[in-house]
C-alpha cells in the first residue's frame, strides 16, 4: 500500500470520528431540548388543571360562606395571575400566590362545619390535592430535565456544538423568594 | 455576572442534595402484588386481595399493588408513593396501575397511573378510603380495611380494559446497534474500492444516524426479582389521594 492511500484513509477515518461525535452530540442536544419542553409541557397541563378546579371549587365554598368576599377575590386575581404567566419563573411564583390563597379559602372550612362535612367539597378538595401533588411530581423532573440541560451545555466538548445551535442555559420551575413570604393575617 | 453563576451554583448544589436524600431512601423490591412489609394482614384478606389483583391484571389489564410498611420516613408518604409508583413500574404500557399504600404510622395513599387517573379520578379516590378504608384502619383492621378498598376500585374499574404488558423493547436496541454496525461495515468496504479518492467517504458520516440512548424509565418485565415477574413499567406523576388517621 503506498504511504499517501495510508494518509488519506487515516484522515477519513479521523474525520469519521469527528462528524459522527458532532452529529452524536447534536442529536443529544436536541433529544434534552426535546425533553425540557416535553417537561414544561407537563408542568404547564397540571398547572392549568389547578387553574381548571378552582371555580367549582369557590362556587361550592359560596354557598356555605357567600360573604368572605376578600378570600374569594385574591384567590380570583391570584387564579388570573397563573394563566397569564408565561414562563416558568412567572408560573411558580404565581402558582405560590395561588397556594397561599387557596390556603386561606380551604381554611374557611373551619368556621364552616356544614362546609367542611358537604361532600363535594371533600372531593374538590382531593382533586385540588391530587393536582398538588402532580404538580410537584412534574415540576421535580422538569427541574431534573433542566438540570442535565444546563450541565449539559456547560461540558467541554458539547458547548461548542451547543454554542454552535445557539443553546442557552434555561431557568428552572422555582418560585422568586417574595412569592414565598409567609401572607400577613389580620385579626 | 458572578452574582448570577453563584445563584446557579446554588441551585445545583440544592437540587444536588435533594435528589441526594431521595436517593438514600431504599425502597423494598416487590413480592407481587401483595406486599405486606409490615405483617399486619391476616392470611384471609392477603388471599382476598391477591384474586383481586390478579383477576385485573388478567381480565384488564390493570396492575394493582397492596403495600403495607411501618413508616416512609424520611420520605412524606405521598413522595413515598410515587417513588415506588414509578420504581417498580407497576400498569402496562398504558400506565394502568394503582398502588394502595399504607403506612402503619398512621398513612394511607393511593396512587393512580396516568392511565388510571381519567377512570379513576381523586375525588373517587378518597371517597373510597373516607368509606371503605379508614373506619377499618382506626380500628387496627388492616387487613379488612384493604380488602374492601382493593374491592371498591375494582368495582369503580370494571369494564375498562387496558393493554395487557408485553415484553418488546429488549430486542430493539440490538438490533439498531447492529444495523449501525453493518452500516460501518458497508460504509468501510464501500471506501476501500476507490483507494485515493478514500477521503470523500468522510461524508457519509453526515448523514444523520441517531444512536439509541439508554432507555429512560423503568424497563417493562424486569425478569430478576424471583418468583415475581415483575410489573409492567406503568408510570405514574403524583395523582391519586391520601389520608392521615
Amino acid at each position: 500500500m503506498k504511504k499517501s492511500t495510508i494518509v488519506l484513509i487515516s484522515i477519513a477515518v479521523i474525520l469519521l470520528i469527528l462528524v459522527t461525535s458532532v452529529v452524536g452530540k447534536y442529536n443529544q442536544l436536541v433529544e434534552l431540548e426535546n425533553s425540557v419542553d416535553g417537561r414544561w409541557a407537563q408542568v404547564e397541563n397540571q398547572l392549568q388543571r389547578r387553574a381548571d378546579l378552582i371555580p367549582n371549587l369557590v362556587n361550592t365554598v359560596k354557598g356555605y360562606a357567600g360573604h368572605e368576599e376578600k378570600v374569594f377575590a385574591d384567590v380570583a386575581d391570584a387564579r388570573a395571575r397563573l394563566l397569564g404567566a408565561n414562563n416558568p419563573a412567572d408560573a411558580a411564583s404565581a402558582n405560590a400566590g395561588l397556594d397561599s390563597a387557596l390556603g386561606r379559602l380551604l381554611a374557611l372550612s373551619e368556621s364552616y362545619p356544614e362546609l367542611k362535612a358537604d361532600s363535594s367539597f371533600i372531593r374538590l378538595q382531593d382533586e385540588l390535592a391530587g393536582t398538588e401533588n402532580r404538580i410537584a411530581t412534574e415540576r421535580m423532573r422538569f427541574n431534573e430535565a433542566v438540570q442535565t440541560w444546563n450541565a449539559t451545555i456547560r461540558k467541554f466538548p458539547t458547548n461548542i456544538v451547543a454554542n454552535f445551535m445557539g443553546g442557552q442555559a434555561k431557568s428552572y420551575f422555582e418560585a422568586a423568594p417574595s412569592a414565598q413570604e409567609v401572607p400577613q393575617v389580620q385579626f | 455576572m458572578n452574582k448570577r453563576r453563584f445563584m446557579i451554583s446554588a441551585l445545583f448544589f440544592i437540587l444536588f442534595l435533594i435528589t441526594s436524600t431521595y436517593a438514600q431512601a431504599a425502597l423494598p423490591k416487590p413480592q407481587g402484588f401483595v406486599n405486606d412489609f409490615a405483617l399486619v394482614m391476616d392470611g384471609k384478606s392477603k388471599a382476598q386481595v391477591m384474586l383481586i389483583a390478579e383477576k385485573l391484571q388478567k381480565e384488564q389489564g390493570i396492575e394493582l399493588a397492596i403495600v403495607t410498611v411501618p413508616q416512609t420516613s424520611p420520605l412524606d408518604p405521598k413522595t413515598y408513593a410515587t417513588q415506588l409508583f414509578n420504581e417498580w413500574g407497576i400498569g402496562g404500557p398504558e400506565d394502568s396501575g394503582i398502588l394502595i399504600l399504607l403506612s402503619i404510622d398512621g398513612a394511607i395513599e393511593v396512587e393512580t397511573g396516568y392511565g388510571i387517573e381519567g377512570v379513576l379520578p381523586d375525588g373517587l379516590v378518597g371517597a373510597v378510603i373516607d368509606q371503605e378504608g379508614l373506619p377499618h384502619f382506626r380500628n387496627k383492621q388492616y387487613g379488612q380495611g384493604l380488602v374492601n378498598m382493593a374491592s371498591s376500585y375494582a368495582n369503580i374499574l370494571a369494564g375498562e380494559e387496558f393493554e395487557i404488558k408485553k415484553d418488546n423493547s429488549e430486542g430493539s436496541g440490538w438490533l439498531a446497534s447492529f444495523a449501525i454496525f453493518l452500516l460501518i461495515v458497508i460504509f468501510l468496504r464501500r471506501g476501500r474500492r476507490f483507494p485515493p479518492g478514500g477521503g470523500y467517504g468522510g461524508r457519509g458520516g453526515g448523514r444523520t444516524v441517531i444512536i439509541p440512548g439508554p432507555r429512560m424509565g423503568p424497563r417493562p418485565g424486569g425478569s430478576s426479582r424471583g418468583g415475581f415477574g415483575g410489573f409492567g413499567g406503568g408510570r405514574s406523576g403524583g395523582g391519586g389521594a391520601g389520608r392521615r388517621f
